[in-house]
């Protein structure tokens, strides 16, 4: 730890990153003056490290790393509320993802890594299918996270075994994925993007 | 007979074909045809715009690109896909992204359950029930996606949808007000965080219970999924004695218009629906 708090450190190099953001989405964070109905109205503020209110004062703070190794981006459900409720129209689910795909982009190791890796393997499914599969989601995911090391407790591994057969006796899954013809032009597209989620 | 482009998204190719099929029937009795946009592909979803945003928008615009060939409005059917939908069109419109396919962008995108809830469609809804629910009570789930944010699908009544209610109503039911109508279920943070599902769909399941519904309808797969496949563990945890059948706006026309073709769906939720439907028209016999 440093002595000083960062957040405390108030020098010209405050303003550029603040300004990049803005120029880069059209988010004004620089309108909050904390009322705090953006957490408020958040239904995972109680799970977040840093809530929603301070998330934009952070990057009004020029916070760059400190946001970068948050989990709450992670946590955040995308389900608008926040930049739905904001008086002063800051689109604070946009900045969630800002951050997000900041982490990405510049090779970082995400503070969540479960959920990023959810995402990553939700592409990788798109990447060979072009759609979704929700069985193939879960296999890969399930191996994917065996394998970085995060192993289910015995009564939690039986649950989602009884879930799965219980969901395959209803008819629910669905064994063949379906395979959409332009699965090539997605490529495409999935492949221009910027970095890919570091696990380890 | 009125046709559409419609996009289904991968979900009802997929764990929620229910919907689907009760769409397919549903559409059939309404004289709607719905053309499915030929080669579509994934809207991208959550993981796209956490990712990276410029794939977010570029998913979804080969498929709008897919409806202009159609020549005609698309129906979405999914509210993920019909937002992620709409925000691209946005985003194209004010040209924030590059536009290969030279979109027009003159068609509209509807959300399949509002534009169902049209006062034209209820009026055919209505003259279509051959068997009222009027012993149902419900309460109507929207979720966030398809009322989220009014900037992007155009709602004024965003704080209170009504769309669905209106749905329900046609059928006899009686649709309870609530005040989770569009709060989030949790979305697909109950796979990598589970306890975030559990948390936030034993909120809305109890909430429901004492709003005093008997099932809940809903819009999303998503969310029919989180409500559906949690319901076990919920009742186990917290010692409910009930349970709530969640039924797509789809499958509770379908079973006000007596349909065959929807019982396979219904029987595959975890919370069979079947066992209640007799005691939800009761008092009904025309």
């Amino acid at each position: 730890m440093h002595e000083k708090s960062p957040s405390l450190q108030l020098d010209r190099q405050i303003h550029v990153w603040p300004r990049a953001v803005a120029a880069e989405t059209g988010i004004q964070a620089s309108s909050c003056y904390q009322c705090l109905r953006c957490t408020n109205s958040c239904p995972v503020s109680a799970f977040m490290d840093i809530k929603p209110h301070q998330l934009v004062r952070y990057v009004q703070l020029g916070q760059r790393e400190k946001l970068l190794e948050c989990s709450s981006v992670w946590i955040c459900l995308s389900c608008e509320m926040c930049s739905t409720y904001c008086p002063n129209e800051i689109d604070v689910a946009g900045l969630m993802d800002y951050v997000k795909n900041s982490v990405v982009a510049s090779h970082k190791k995400p503070a969540e890594v479960e959920i990023a890796l959810f995402h990553e393997i939700f592409l990788e499914v798109l990447h060979k299918y072009g759609r979704m599969n929700d069985l193939q989601l879960m296999q890969r995911f399930k191996l994917k996270t065996l394998l970085t090391g995060a192993l289910p407790s015995y009564s939690e591994l039986k649950k989602e075994m009884g879930l799965a057969r219980e969901l395959f006796e209803r008819g629910r899954l669905k064994l063949m994925p379906e395979r959409s013809r332009a699965a090539k032009e997605i490529r495409a597209i999935l492949e221009q993007r910027h970095g890919k989620v570091i696990s380890s | 007979m009125m046709q559409m482009a419609y996009y289904p998204g991968c979900a009802l190719q997929s764990m929620s074909w229910d919907y689907r099929e009760s769409i397919k029937q549903v559409a059939a009795v309404l004289d709607i045809q719905l053309l499915e946009v030929e080669q579509w592909t994934c809207c991208g979803a959550t993981a796209a715009h956490s990712l990276d945003e410029r794939m977010s928008v570029m998913l979804p615009a080969r498929n709008i690109a897919g409806a202009e060939a159609l020549g005609l409005d698309m129906a979405v059917a999914c509210p993920m896909c019909f937002k992620r939908l709409a925000l691209s069109r946005k985003m194209l419109q004010e040209k924030r992204v590059d536009d290969p396919w030279r979109l027009k962008l003159n068609q509209n995108i509807f959300d399949l359950a509002r534009f169902l809830a049209s006062a034209e469609m209820l009026e055919k809804i209505r003259n279509e029930v051959k068997r009222p629910l009027h012993a149902l009570r419900v309460v109507c789930y929207y979720g966030c996606q398809v009322v989220r944010p009014p900037k992007i699908t155009g709602y004024t009544d965003y704080e209170n949808p009504r769309h669905l209610d209106l749905l329900a109503e046609a059928t006899g039911a009686a649709s309870i007000d609530w005040s989770y109508k569009a709060t989030c279920c949790g979305a697909s943070m109950g796979i990598p965080k589970k306890e975030i599902g559990l948390t936030l769909v034993g909120k809305l399941l109890a909430a429901a219970h004492a709003a005093g519904a008997r099932a809940i309808v809903a819009c999303c797969p998503l969310c029919h999924s989180n409500l559906d496949l949690f319901q076990p563990e919920l009742r186990e945890r917290h010692g409910w004695d009930w349970q709530l059948p969640i039924l797509y706006y789809t499958e509770l026309l379908g079973i006000a218009f007596q349909l065959k073709g929807i019982e396979a769906g219904l029987a595959s939720h975890l919370v069979d629906p079947r066992p209640f439907i007799e005691g939800w028209t009761q008092g009904s016999e025309q």
